[in-house]
């Protein structure tokens, strides 16, 4: 049993994305209550993994019977287990949703045989994908669970109609542009080691001599990789992405898709190519990349004046940060990324899915109309108060923890690139500071505008403005999460998996350097910066 | 002497914490809501002085630490310092609160609710700064104060109210994050450390980055404690309503920045260390800058608040001065001001406060005459203003007096002639309010609270006293009494003077015996 | 070699429109160009001289003369990312109809304008 719950993972949610859409064509009900079961699953699974590789032993499935370096091998480590357990759990969160998106007065068009359970059915491959990338130990395998999960989010994208088709066929431009880019680099990668196996490509690499060919497989990966991330600057197509498509789907890809990508990125350069001296140096460029991403991002976020497109921007910041402590690489670096990773998830998907329901079932997506949100809907705003807290780094919510574990990883890190990540963290506060607290500040002490919706609606009353049950629970349970993450970060962070950093191979770079050398010399790391 | 480790310091941080969810409840029975706060107020007080006996001894009771990540923990500690900052804050927390429930429904301000469950979260962060026994923990209850009087500054939610509270949050959240960044360093130079008496940084780091290091600290902290050029949110701050003020002044934020700035000085660095890195004479520089540039500013400002806000920027630099000066004198007079500021600047804004319930007014030049019907008021009102100008009998003459002496000690002569410059600068900004209110004008006519425009037949035939309700004119005349005696008897009740002298003590070094310095020579 | 300077031709010239052309099919044909050149990269990169097709005719005592076949692996890789070439463009042609259907036009710069 231990064995087969990594091919259960992926299969079950595969299965279900079949069998969902045929129940609802054959029954017309039940789909949607059959999804949430297998959500359920799913999720069960994932957590039991979780807990089963808490001991340091990772578990491994051999498909179709074929161990690696032949076979695909599925393997769920402290660390995919982590990132299984975050996407099995956001996508509960978004799969009771109605995931066709259809804002208030845009409905109608033709009805299909299958009803909404088409969707639920797609909703269920795009986590069969993402554990999928999560779970492989083979490149080629990690591409089709790429190309799969891709698909099903451009799907559930378009499904919103309107001005998210546009959206979504950019997005699919893009992806499919980081799908090739990714494949060209693994058939670099493959013709030069004759091997897909993650496991097996270091020690294939450590004979083959660098040259240019492993050089450009590796920068094509690591661009794929970025352009899937949404770091700076291949950010492009995500801020239209996440304002256009429906609540359920913007908050289930914001908070786990982009960083599915950042996870393959930081196996695939921190763990599989780490001693190859191109990787090495695609991590430095990642580095400063993510800085860049991040001031950015936060930048832009000031600049918008529509809810989702500020979120957005700010996710694009939020993706240079963890970028960044996936370049430093550390141990401790990789368990504030993860830590971030989290809190990011929790504290975004709750404040996407309350933005969403705001501006898809009432029309208020604009920051001044949130305007005297807490006089109508104090749930909902105390919680996007807590995510705006996470997502700034107040204590004590978990986005506190995880910034202050960032810092402590740049500033260890040090040099020049250490140091000006760990301004740019301390920037990028700042700047979420700026944006959100814009936010805070209509929705708490702003009286709504006469005549807008908020200003008629009664305080109380059966006529008063409620959003839908499922979204309440999921707002509600994710700013509670995010609180929890806060009050017990030292039972979560003893929960992330700790960092398996291998020896460097070839020469390291600047950064690498400089991190070894802070083993060295434990202790005291921050001295040799300023001297 | 070993640290007794105990849960009592908790019980002074909680009752505010988790009176904020009933006072949230209780929305419909303001009396019942107010009770709520009161009886935290009460706890948090008792726990407070529950601690006194084990700190005067010399032992601080310490809570177990609370992990929160590897090598960083939540402590609490009650040492003479963080008890005399907490003390005054739950006696003035009270105050406050007696004082908010006449000044809120006098003026009929909505949103009473959200109001004292903010202030109960502000003192609760308050006593936990206070407490607090590492940096970590500081920090934390030092954004968790910003964030929860944000919704008190704001709260009358005008738009000059909201731009001011932008300006506040600019300055806070900028300070905290510099704060996070120079904690974040620390920890790397000396991981777990706590805060130690005479600071534990010597010989960390090369002298240039603890420069760099002092100067992250000095703005994350020295912003809430409105040192120049870092003190335009307090001013700006003035738009919220006076008790809120007077949390802001005398019980939380500034006050919590000065104690920060202490612990800084005396725990972090130590003064041995500042005067070896050349911070301490810049930083008795600055403060001793911010105390002239303040007390100067104050006299250009007819706006009665904003005039005492400036009065605070110029009063609270004397406990950065002390901090900065690090003899033992100094420290315990800046230690000794904490509280003696603490009454004198409530009673103050109390007066302030009171004036504008029962008229409207809040600009000096419109006070003529108000001091012979609202004699309690301005009584109350002398004794504070006289306190600050350092009149002898009264606690800011014990402050500024061993502050001087530690100048002295030190070498800086130049302080004892600061502080008479600002003493008579002090009597130059307060005399002219005393002197319009009792000597010019013609009295206002009793008006209903809060309203400002007069009809003839409210005219009273005579004037009369119009001293407004018990809850506004008990408060101010407590706070004046606790300050008058406290300048008499420094060590009646809790002990302030017995408080700051140990923890003056304890940082220079161990049992130097105060009060032999008097008579005897220099302690350098 | 030639061959690996055709692939990386058709790469960019894929990557190139797909970033250039103003109409949404285009660049959707574009897309297609591109992913052809990385299929052609394995299947180039598994052709070796003088081997034949890997269907074993007979195996002696001494094994499999493993220098006589061509690799198999690649060309089943690339059967994989045909069938998911195929449904993207699927995918993406139903989103251009819809698209087509509601704003009238396939053009970039006038979509985007209806974004803003």
């Amino acid at each position: 049993m231990r064995e087969s719950l990594p091919g259960l993972l992926v299969a079950v949610p595969l299965a279900g994305a079949a069998l969902v859409p045929l129940i609802g064509a054959l029954f017309r009900r039940g789909a949607r209550e059959t999804a949430l079961v297998l959500h359920a699953g799913v999720f069960a699974i994932a957590l039991a993994l979780f807990a089963l590789v808490q001991d340091g032993a990772p578990i491994a499935y051999a498909m179709g019977g074929w161990p690696g370096p032949w076979g695909i091998e599925l393997r769920l480590d402290g660390l995919s287990a982590l990132m299984a357990l975050l996407t099995a759990g956001m996508a509960c969160f978004a799969a009771p949703l109605d995931l066709s998106g259809r804002r208030s007065g845009a409905a109608g068009g033709r009805t299909s045989p299958f009803g909404d359970s088409l969707l639920r059915g797609v909703l269920l491959l795009l986590l069969a994908g993402l554990l999928g990338i999560v779970a492989t130990r083979d490149l080629f395998n990690l591409f089709v669970f790429m190309e799969i999960s891709s698909l099903a989010a451009y799907t559930l994208i378009a499904a919103g109609g309107g001005k998210a088709t546009i959206a979504a066929f950019r997005y699919l431009l893009a992806g499919t542009a980081a799908g090739s880019l990714y494949l060209f680099g693994v058939g670099f990668l493959y013709a030069l080691t004759g091997t897909l196996n993650m496991d097996d490509l270091p020690v294939q690499l450590a004979a083959a001599a660098p040259g240019a060919a492993l050089a450009t497989g590796v920068t094509l990966i690591a661009i794929g990789l970025s352009i899937k991330a949404a770091l700076f600057p291949l950010h492009g197509w995500l801020p239209d992405v996440y304002v256009f498509a429906p609540t359920a789907t913007t908050g289930f890809i914001a908070a786990v898709m982009a960083k599915v990508s950042a996870y393959a990125l930081l196996r695939l350069l921190g763990e599989t190519l780490f001693g190859v001296e191109a990787g090495a140096f695609v991590l430095d460029v990642l580095l400063w990349l993510g800085i860049g991403g991040v001031l950015v991002g936060g930048a832009l976020a000031i600049a918008q004046t529509d809810v989702a497109r500020m979120l957005a921007w700010s996710s694009i910041s939020a993706m240079g940060t963890i970028l960044i402590a996936v370049a430093v690489g550390s141990e401790l670096a990789v368990t504030a990324a993860l830590f971030h990773v989290v809190a990011h998830a929790l504290a975004k998907g709750c404040f996407f899915f309350a933005a969403g329901a705001l501006a898809g079932g009432l029309g208020l997506s604009r920051v001044q109309s949130w305007a005297g949100l807490a006089s109508r809907l104090p749930g909902t705003a105390v919680a996007v108060t807590v995510a705006a807290f996470s997502l700034i780094g107040l204590p004590p919510v978990a986005g506190f923890f995880s910034k202050y574990l960032l810092l402590a990883a740049t500033w260890n890190a040090g040099g020049a690139a250490g140091a000006a990540a760990f301004a740019a963290l301390i920037a990028s506060s700042l700047l979420a500071a700026v944006y959100l607290f814009r936010v805070l500040e209509a929705v708490w002490f702003r009286s709504p505008a006469q005549g807008s919706l908020l200003a008629e609606a009664p305080r109380t009353g059966p006529e008063r403005l409620r959003l839908p049950r499922p979204l309440v629970f999921a707002v509600g349970a994710l700013a509670a999460l995010t609180l929890a993450g806060g009050l017990f970060a030292a039972a979560v962070e003893r929960r992330l998996p700790r960092w398996p950093l291998p020896e460097p191979v070839g020469a390291a770079s600047d950064l690498s350097r400089l991190d070894s050398a802070r083993q060295e010399g434990a202790g005291t790391p921050g001295r040799r910066v300023l001297r | 002497m070993t640290d007794p480790v105990s849960l009592r310091p908790f019980a002074a941080l909680l009752p505010g914490i988790v009176a904020a969810l009933p006072i949230l409840l209780c929305r419909r029975r303001p009396n019942l809501r107010e009770g709520v706060t009161f009886l935290a107020g009460a706890v948090q007080l008792a726990a407070a002085v529950s601690m006194l006996p084990a700190t005067l001894d010399g032992a601080a009771v310490t809570t177990p630490e609370i992990a929160l990540l590897p090598g960083v923990a939540l402590q609490f500690r009650a040492d003479a310092l963080g008890l005399l900052f907490l003390i005054l804050s739950s006696v003035l927390w009270l105050a406050t609160s007696a004082y908010s429930v006449g000044y809120m429904r006098s003026l009929k301000y909505g949103h009473q609710t959200g109001y004292f469950a903010a202030f109960a979260v502000a003192a609760a962060s308050a006593a936990g700064i206070a407490l607090a026994a590492n940096l970590v923990t500081f920090l934390i209850c030092y954004e968790i104060l910003t964030v929860s009087t944000w919704p008190l500054v704001l709260h009358l939610r005008k738009p000059r109210v909201l731009a001011s509270g932008r300006a506040y949050l600019a300055y806070t959240l900028f300070a905290g994050q510099l704060l996070l960044g120079a904690v974040v360093w620390t920890a790397a130079l000396a991981p777990g450390a706590g805060f130690t008496p005479g600071g534990f940084l010597a010989g960390s780091a090369s002298d240039g980055a603890l420069r760099v290091l002092f100067v992250l600290f000095l703005v994350g902290v020295g912003a809430k404690a409105a040192v120049f050029p870092l003190h335009g949110w307090l001013p700006a701050a003035m738009v919220a309503p006076t008790p809120v003020s007077a949390l802001l002044h005398a019980v939380a934020v500034v006050k919590a920045g000065a104690f920060g700035m202490l612990r800084i000085t005396g725990w972090v660095f130590g003064p041995d260390l500042m005067w070896a890195l050349d911070l301490a004479l810049p930083l008795a520089l600055l403060a001793g800058g911010t105390i002239l540039f303040a007390s100067l500013r104050a006299m250009t400002e007819d706006h009665l608040k904003r005039r005492l806000a400036y009065s605070t920027v110029s009063q609270l630099s004397y406990i950065v001065l002390g901090g900065a000066i690090g003899s033992p004198l100094a420290l315990a007079g800046a230690a000794f001001h904490i509280a003696a500021h603490g009454f004198l600047k409530i009673t103050l804004f109390f007066c302030a406060g009171s004036v504008y319930a029962a008229t409207g007014k809040d600009r000096i030049s419109q006070l003529g005459g108000l001091g012979r019907i609202m004699p309690i008021t301005f009584a109350a009102f002398a004794v504070g203003a006289l306190g600050m100008a350092g009149f002898p009998f009264l606690p800011g003459f014990l402050s500024k007096w061993n502050l001087g002496l530690g100048g002295m000690d030190s070498g800086q002569h130049w302080v004892a002639a600061l502080l008479a410059t600002s003493g008579a600068l002090n009597l130059a900004y307060y005399f002219p309010v005393l002197k319009t209110a009792v000597f010019e004008g013609s009295p206002a006519p009793r008006l209903p609270y809060g309203r400002t425009i007069v009809r003839a037949e409210e005219l009273p035939p005579r004037p009369r006293l119009i001293e407004p309700t018990p809850w506004l004119w008990a408060p101010p005349v407590f706070a004046a009494a606790a300050a008058l005696v406290l300048g008499l008897f420094p060590d009646f009740g809790p002990g302030f003077w017995s408080l700051a002298e140990a923890a003056a003590a304890s940082v220079t070094d161990g049992a130097r015996d105060l009060t032999a310095l008097y008579r005897g020579g220099p302690s350098r | 070699m030639t061959v690996y300077l055709f692939i990386v031709a058709l790469f960019i010239l894929g990557l190139g429109g797909m970033s250039l052309l103003p109409n949404l099919l285009r660049k959707l044909l574009a897309m297609n160009v591109m992913q052809v050149a990385v299929i052609v990269f394995f299947l180039a990169a598994a052709f070796k001289d003088g081997a034949s097709v890997p269907i074993l005719a007979e195996s002696g005592p001494e094994g499999i003369a493993a220098e006589g076949y061509m690799n198999p692996l690649p060309h089943t890789l690339m059967l994989t990312a045909i069938v998911v070439s195929v449904s993207t463009t699927g995918l993406a042609l139903g989103i251009l109809i819809r698209i087509r259907r509601r704003f009238d036009t396939l053009n970039e710069v006038s979509l985007l304008r209806r974004l803003r």
